[in-house]
Parts: C-alpha cells; structure tokens; sequence
C-alpha cells in the first residue's frame, strides 16, 4: 500500500479511537470555551479603550467648539477677553493648552486577539506645541496589580494552553502502544513506524488546529472584523501560519520524546518540565538577564536630565530674548494684548525652543538605549519558540513595542507640524483667525509598511520552523532504533 | 492517644509515622528524580536571588541618585517668588523596598516618579514594564515566582504517587495488613516530603536572612525587615504545605498514578495561570478601572468649583469679601497681609479635598479589584499568597499608596511653606517679591519609611486567613480521602 494511504487509515482510526473515548468532545470544549472567553475579554478591552478614544476625542471637540464661538462672537465685537490665556486668538495659549489634538493609534482588525502591550501604551498622545516631555510619556490608569498578572487573550490561549493541551493528547502517543503491547501487533502490518507516528501526530495536529482556527475565525466574524480587505486577509494569512507552525512544533516536541523509548509517566514528565523551561524559565530567565546586562536605561535619571536642561535654559533666557529681539527686530512691534504679556509668552516660547534641543537629545539618548536592548531581545527570542509566539502574535495583532515605536515616531512628525504651525504665530504675535482654527493640522496615522510587518513576521515564522525541522529530523533518526517490542 | 495507639509491630502510633517517614525520606533522597528537580530549583532560586539583588541595588542606587538630583535642583533654583518656587516643584521618587528582591511585585507595572508641583497632585509616570520589552509579561525569574509556580510543580511531582503508587505496586495491601492506619501513612509520607522540601528551601531562606544584614536601612530599620520575612516564610510554608496535602490527598483519592498526576497538574495549571487571570476580569468587570480621560475629566470638573489664578471666578470674589470682613478692610491695599498668599493657601486647600475624593475613589476601585481576586484564594492559593507575598515584601498596591500619599503630603508642605511665606512677608501690590534658598532649604528633603510590618500583616490578614483555611481545607480532604483508601 502507499504511504499516503497508510496515512488516511491511520487518522481513520484515530478519530475512532478520540470518538470513543469522546475525547474529541472534550478537547472541542476546552477549545471553544477558552478561544470564546478570550476573545469576549480580547474584545470588551478593546471597546474599553475605544470608549476612552472616543471620549478624548469628543472632549477635543467639544473644546474647539467653545473656541471657535468664542472667536465668532470676539470678531463679532459682542466679547472682550479679560486675559490673553482666555483669547482664542492667542497663538500661544491655544496652541499649548486649549487646542490641544489627540493623536490617536486605530486598533487593527486582529487588536482583540493578543492585548499585548497594548495595556502599557495608551492609544492616544495629547499632543500640544509645549516640549515633547509633557506629554510623550503619559500613562493610562490601571491597577498595577492587574498589569503584572496579563491578561486572558487569545494569544495566552494559543501560546500558554495550548501547548498544554497538545501535551496530554500526544505524551503517549509511541509510548502507550507500546506498553499495551498493541504497537507490536500494528507493527505487523507492512507500515513504517514513522508513518504510524506521523499519522497519529498529524491526526493530532489536524484536530487541534481546526478546532482552533475554526474558532478563531468564527469570533472574528462574530465581533464584526471585516475580513475582506486586504490587511485582515495578510494577517488572517499570517495567524494561521503561525498557529500551524506552533501546534507543529509542540508535535514534533511529542514526537522527539515519545521516541526516547521512555514510559508514558516519564515522557509527560519531560513534556511537563519542557513547557515549563521553554514558557516559564527561558523567558524569565532572559528577561532579567537581560535587563542586568543590558539594563533599560533609568527614567529616573533622565528626568533629572530633563529639568537641568530647563533651568540652563531660563538661566539664559535674557540672553536668548535679546538674541531673538535683535535678530528679528520686526517682530518686537505690534503688540496684540499688553506689551507685558507679549514679552512674557515671547519669552516662554525661546525658553522652551532652546530648552528643546538639549531635551530631545536627552530622550532620543534614551531611545537609542531602548532601541538596543531590544535588538538583543529580538534575537534572543529564539531561544524559545513561545517568545518567538507571543511577539509574532503581538505583531499581528498591531499590539507589539515595534508598532508604539511606530506610533511614537509620526507624534513625533505631527508635533513639528503642530509647533510649525503656532510657535511662528507666537514670536510673531500674529492672531489666529476663524480661517486658521479650519487648518490646525490634524493626525492621522499610517501604518507600516506591510513590508516591514511581513519580515518581523517571516523571521517569526522562521523562529518555529527551524526548531521543527531539528526535532523531526532528530525524531527520525532516533525512531530508527525503537524498540517495537518490550 | 493511647487509646488510639495502634500497635503496628509493637510500635505506638508516633513510633509508625517516624518509620514512614524515615523511610519515605530515605526512598526520596534515593530518587533521582528529587535530586533533579531539586537541584534545578535550588540553582534557580539562587540565580534568582543573585539577579534579584543586583536589581534591587541597581535601582536602589538610581532612585537614591535622582533623589539627590532633584533636591539639589530644588535649592539650586535661585531667588523667585515662592509660588514660582512651587510651580517649579521636585520629583519624589518611589523608594524600593529592601525585600523586592524575594518578591518585586507590581515595581515593574507601576509608575516610579512623580512631579510635585503647585495646584495639581499628579500620577506617576514612567512604568519600567513600558520600556521594557514584551519579554516582561512572561514574569521574571525570582524568589516569589520559584515558590509560587516552581516549587508546587516540584510537590506534585514528589507526591503524585505516593498512594497510588504503592498500590500499583501492591505495597498497600501489605502496609494495611500488617495494621499501619491510612492516616498515619498520610502523616509519614507527609512529613517527609515536608523534610525534603524543608531541605531545599530553609538553606535559601537563610541565605535570605542573612543577606537582608547587608540591605541599606535608610527605607526600613533591621527589624521592620526580619518581622516581614519571618511572616512571608510562614506565608510560603502555609502554601507549600497544603500542597502537600492536595498532593497526598488527590494520590490516595486517585485510580490510578496517570490520573493523580494529570488532576495534580490540571489543578497546578489553572491555580498559577488561569485563576489569576479569570479572576483579574471578573475584578475589572465587577468594579472598572476609569480611564485616564475619564479620571481627569472628572478631576477638572471638580476643580471648576475652585479658583486657581481665575480672578473672575465668584469663589475668588466671595474669598475676597470673606477676608475683607475678617480683617475689617474694604481694599486689597489695606489688608496686613498678602492677599496673593491667602488666595493661594485657601485655593490649595479647596484643592487637596478634591484630590483626596478622587484619588481616594480611584484607589477604594484598586482595593477592591485585590479583594475580588483574593476570593478564589480559597480555591486556588495563589490568589491569597500572592498578595500576601507582595504585601509583605512592600511591592504591592498598598505600599505603593502609601508612597503617593506620603508624596502628596509632601507636596503639601512646600504648597503651604510658599504661602506662609507669601503671607508673612509678602507686601500687597509687591510684583517683585523674590525668596531665597533660605526658604528652599527650610523643606527638608523628601525621606520615606516603608511601614511597619505589622501594617502590613494586618493589611494582608485577610489573605492569610484564605490562605490559612484553604490549606486546612487540603489537609481535611488528605485526611478524608486516605481514610477511604481502597487497597486494591
């Protein structure tokens, strides 16, 4: 008979075999029930924070407005401002504080299935033509103690349970045979053991992820995700991929132990104690290895950083005043509100511009720091395949450190373009107009590239097939001397 | 007891579990599999006691330098109005608890400095766990997550077998034959491996122990610390014990080793991984955490109802008549002293109630998303343990608080020294009024104590009780379960 046959028969049999047992029932409940209640949570943290957007957003709004009829009716002669910190014309208040804009981060269509790092980068940056330090690093609020525990998304699922789930299926899949004595008589037929092995594996691997990614599909659908454009339909793409090559990994992991030609009990002991090295140990380990090694650097200190540079920069604000003053000596005329004020604002604004440099070196020393400490971890990772997991689902999800980069870096672009837009106004003393308030530059996020998202992907992808590939051909070598009978 | 002493080969009751257990210790150290699992352990509990401690003291180290930095700052400022002064503000930092290194806790997930400044009590910001890489949410290797995941892991696997072992092997009918009670082989294997656990864990402790003399006590006297950790060791051997007691009862309770082993491991999995998270979303859905827009709009609502520097707010013009009668003036002019400072330090002071409604609201919501996970502590321990760890080693919610507060009370002092100091000597109409760093200097800087130890206790009493009744609850079902032992 051909191999492909043997193989169909094989999984025929299989199925009988889970049927009854009615262990396909169970491990369909279990999977529906753990992917179902993941992705409600995935979902519910999602409408969370797009409640938080949307309530930013409409605060945003809702302030304008009061600007913006605030102006209709100063031009309209029917109100005086008392202060300038109160007139919608003042470039400087309105810029700093009152015209304030969200720069907001859209969830990807897949955000509800890992959270990821999502509970630690707020999807909003309120950004002002104030220094980048006000407002670049601001935080959500959250229980800290609901931080440290994570959270139950699908992607736990997927990289902490399932594994654990394939373990109890495949643990014994050589070895049970073979203490029942039943593996001698299977043996009999003109089968090769690795065709029986893959068989039983693949019938394993078919079971699992079908349930799963049938599941999967079935709460994206039920969730609203529009899986028909392009993005959702390459992340869709990449997701399965993934999940295949994981379940396939946990597999041939089964496979390298069960051909040890050890008891059932040791085999799920060695399982047992692998999940636990390549899920609790290694990434723990690595962790804060490489925070000893390569430590983040301290938050702490630059804060002091900042504040030197800001006091060196009032310090030698007299002399930056007289700088700008004799340099642009047109603009020390035409006072709009009373000349104290325009000098004072003037001189706010040259502090800050001059206290600007020095601290977005500081941060982007920082950053640099960052940037490499990540770079050891993301060839690290492939020290374990579940790291390797958790980041591709991460970035499949949009929930990953490199898409906040991302983010960070167009806040970034935006807030120039927001400075370019007032600060000029402020030194020039020039008022704003209801014409202006329609051209405040607005943010809109553009995503990366597919390119580079597709890349992080591919080595993730490779991060599981590589240890595939050593653990079946491993398994092949060593089945070859399996002793069929006790 | 005599009564109850049964003869076993002419032995008294206490004479057959010391055999037993002599016995089952002898056959434990004989196994390998113990010295595997063993020696795994003990190196990880001192790679992760290494490494904690390295953390500990670099951040420590840190902390102690931007402290430094930020009250130098603060005196360095040069002369201005004390109100400028306020504005300008110090940075407190959090300080780290001399114990983070057995158990850092939340230190990862929660902000380490915040700005002290006039007019707004601020959150913290920075949370190490942003920067760092999403390796961080698989946890970190340390003391707390060796006892609370590993060590459990290593029970069960010395435990799963011990009755069902026997009677695969067929020794139980023989045990019970010669009149050995089921309970007194509960007791037996029990104490032994409560021995060899004891082994491995108590020369970690004492390490421990002895490395806490060489912790800096500028956060916490000597004795603060050993109270602390004389109640987490208790904490860990309440845990580990009823461990033991679920192990043995679910062995004796068990057909087969295959099943006590598979139900042990079930059990293990949901009790550190599927529990803490369940129960986190039942915490969030039952009392939610308000977002940070959310938060702050609600703040600013409030403090519509104060002043500020608005001078055409009616709050301002009733304070202003208010003080005017008081001081039987009719101009600003007339007034003794500053009007500026009196605005500033009834301001602030309308200032601190808000403050104290809000965060006080925000931090009751915390507490009792911690009570709701703790609930399935009687269940599953680690809900109870976990906060009790962290509470004990000063790395949870809690203590982090009280740091906030202590900041917030800080921030107070230079709020009202600066008005005081306006008040006192500052003439009305005056717009050049400067203090010095005579005035600067007069704020001490920023020194926080981590609480007492019995604070804590009795903050985490109710998670001991959890902890406490879940494991006599497991030794209940051990004893239960091995009186009904079958033998065959």
């Amino acid at each position: 008979m051909h191999t492909s046959l043997y193989l169909k028969e094989i999984f025929n049999f299989e199925r009988s075999l889970f049927r009854a047992d009615r262990l396909d029932f169970f491990v369909a409940l279990i999977l529906v029930a753990a992917v179902g209640y993941a992705f409600v949570n995935g979902q519910s943290w999602i409408n969370k924070q797009q409640q938080a957007v949307h309530a930013a957003q409409t605060e945003e709004s809702v302030r304008l407005q009061e600007l913006k009829d605030k102006l209709a009716r100063i031009d309209a002669g029917g109100l005086a401002p008392a202060k300038a910190f109160e007139n919608p014309v003042n470039a400087y208040w309105v810029g700093n504080r009152h015209a304030a804009s969200y720069a907001v981060l859209p969830p990807t269509a897949f955000a509800a299935t890992a959270i990821g790092q999502s509970d630690l980068n707020p999807p909003y940056v309120k950004v002002s033509s104030d220094n980048k330090e006000s407002f670049a690093l601001n935080e959500e609020i959250e229980n800290p103690g609901n931080l440290l525990i994570g959270n139950f998304d699908l992607a736990f699922v997927v990289v902490f349970l399932l594994p654990l789930l394939i373990i109890a299926l495949s643990y014994n899949v050589l070895s049970a045979e073979h203490e029942q004595g039943t593996l001698a008589v299977t043996m009999t037929n003109p089968v090769p053991l690795w065709v029986l092995i893959a068989g039983k594996l693949g019938f394993r691997a078919a079971l699992v992820f079908s349930l799963t990614a049938g599941m999967t599909v079935i709460c994206l659908l039920a969730i609203g995700t529009d899986l028909s454009t392009m993005d959702s339909l390459v992340r869709l793409g990449w997701w399965m991929l993934l999940l295949l090559a994981y379940i396939l990994f946990w597999l041939t992991l089964a496979a390298a132990v069960n051909v040890l030609a050890k008891s059932s009990a040791q085999n799920a002991l060695m399982l047992t104690g692998l999940w636990i090295v390549i899920l609790l140990v290694l990434p723990s380990f690595i962790s804060i290895a490489v925070n000893v090694a390569y430590p983040v650097p301290s938050r702490v200190a630059m804060v002091g950083q900042i504040r030197a540079a800001q006091t060196d920069a009032n310090q030698e604000s007299d002399a930056t005043v007289a700088r700008f003053e004799q340099e642009h000596p047109e603009m020390t005329a035409k006072p709009l509100a009373k000349a104290d004020d325009v000098a004072a604002i003037r001189k706010r604004v040259l502090v800050q511009q001059a206290a600007a440099g020095r601290i977005s070196q500081i941060m982007a020393g920082y950053d640099r720091q960052l940037a490499r400490q990540q770079r050891v971890v993301d060839s690290l990772r492939f020290l374990s395949p579940a790291i390797v997991m958790q980041e591709a689902l991460n970035a499949v999800a949009g929930t990953d450190n490199s898409r906040y980069r991302h983010l960070s870096e167009q806040v970034d672009a935006f807030h120039r373009e927001w400075q370019a837009f007032f600060l000029p106004k402020v030194l020039e003393n020039t008022p704003l107009t209801l014409e202006d308030y329609q051209h405040f530059p607005r943010f809109v996020y553009a995503g990366p590239a597919v390119s580079e998202t597709n890349m992080r992907l591919l080595g993730g992808l490779l991060g599981l097939v590589v240890p595939i590939a050593v653990l079946y051909l491993f398994s092949l070598r060593r089945i070859r001397d399996y002793p069929i009978t006790a | 007891m005599n009564t109850a002493a049964t003869v076993a080969g002419g032995k008294t009751d206490a004479g057959v579990i010391d055999t037993i257990a002599r016995k089952e210790l002898v056959e434990l150290l004989r196994d390998s599999r113990f010295w595997w699992t063993g020696g795994i352990i003990l190196l990880l509990m001192l790679i992760a006691l290494f490494l904690g401690w390295r953390q500990m003291q670099r951040v420590d180290g840190e902390h102690a330098a931007a402290r430094a930095v930020t009250y130098q700052q603060w005196l360095d400022q040069g002369d201005k109005n004390p109100h400028q002064a306020a504005h300008f503000g110090q940075y407190a930092f959090k300080p780290v608890s001399p114990l983070a290194f057995v158990d850092p806790g939340i230190d990862q997930f929660v902000g380490s400095t915040v700005w002290v400044e006039a007019h707004k009590q601020n959150e913290f910001n920075f949370r190490p766990a942003r920067d760092a890489t999403s390796l961080q949410r698989f946890g970190e290797l340390t003391m707390a997550f060796v006892l609370q995941i590993l060590a459990p892991l290593v029970i069960v696997l010395l435990g799963f077998s011990a009755f069902t072992g026997e009677r695969e092997r067929g020794t139980l009918r023989q045990l019970l034959s010669i009149g050995v009670k089921p309970t007194q082989l509960l007791v037996g294997k029990g104490l032994a491996i409560i021995a060899a656990v004891g082994a491995l864990l108590l020369p970690v402790a004492l390490l421990g122990f002895i490395a806490l003399g060489f912790v800096d006590d500028q956060h916490a006297d000597a004795k603060n610390l050993y109270l602390r950790s004389t109640w987490l060791i208790l904490g860990y051997a309440i845990y580990l014990t009823g461990f033991i007691a679920l192990a043995l009862g679910v062995s004796a309770a068990s057909s087969s080793s295959r099943k006590a082993l598979i139900g042990l491991l079930a059990f293990w999995v949901v009790n550190g991984f599927i529990a803490p998270r369940a129960m986190t979303d039942l915490a969030r859905i039952v009392s939610p955490t308000p977002t940070k827009v959310e938060f702050q709009n609600g703040l600013n609502e409030a403090r519509k109802a104060t002043f500020g520097h608005d001078e055409t707010h009616p709050a301002f013009a009733a304070f202003r008549d208010e003080v005017f009668k008081k001081y039987n003036v009719t101009r600003i002019e007339d007034l003794p002293v500053s009007f500026r400072g009196l605005t500033l330090r009834k301001d602030d002071e309308n200032g601190y109630r808000i403050y104290d409604e809000h965060y006080g609201a925000l931090w009751a919501i915390y507490a009792r998303q911690e009570r709701i996970r703790a609930i399935a502590g009687f269940a599953f321990p680690l809900a109870a343990l976990r906060p009790f760890s962290m509470g004990l080693a000063g790395t949870d919610t809690f203590h982090q608080n009280r740091f906030a507060t202590a900041a917030e009370l800080y921030r107070r002092q230079i709020q009202t020294a600066m008005s005081e100091d306006l008040i006192q000597h500052h003439k009305n109409g005056d717009n050049n009024y400067v203090s010095n760093r005579r005035l600067w200097e007069q704020i001490p800087a920023l020194e926080h104590k981590i609480p007492e130890a019995r604070t804590a206790i009795a903050e985490q009493g109710l998670n001991l009780g959890i902890l406490s009744a879940w494991m006599f609850g497991a030794i209940a079902f051990a004893v239960t379960a091995t009186r009904r032992l079958r033998p065959l």
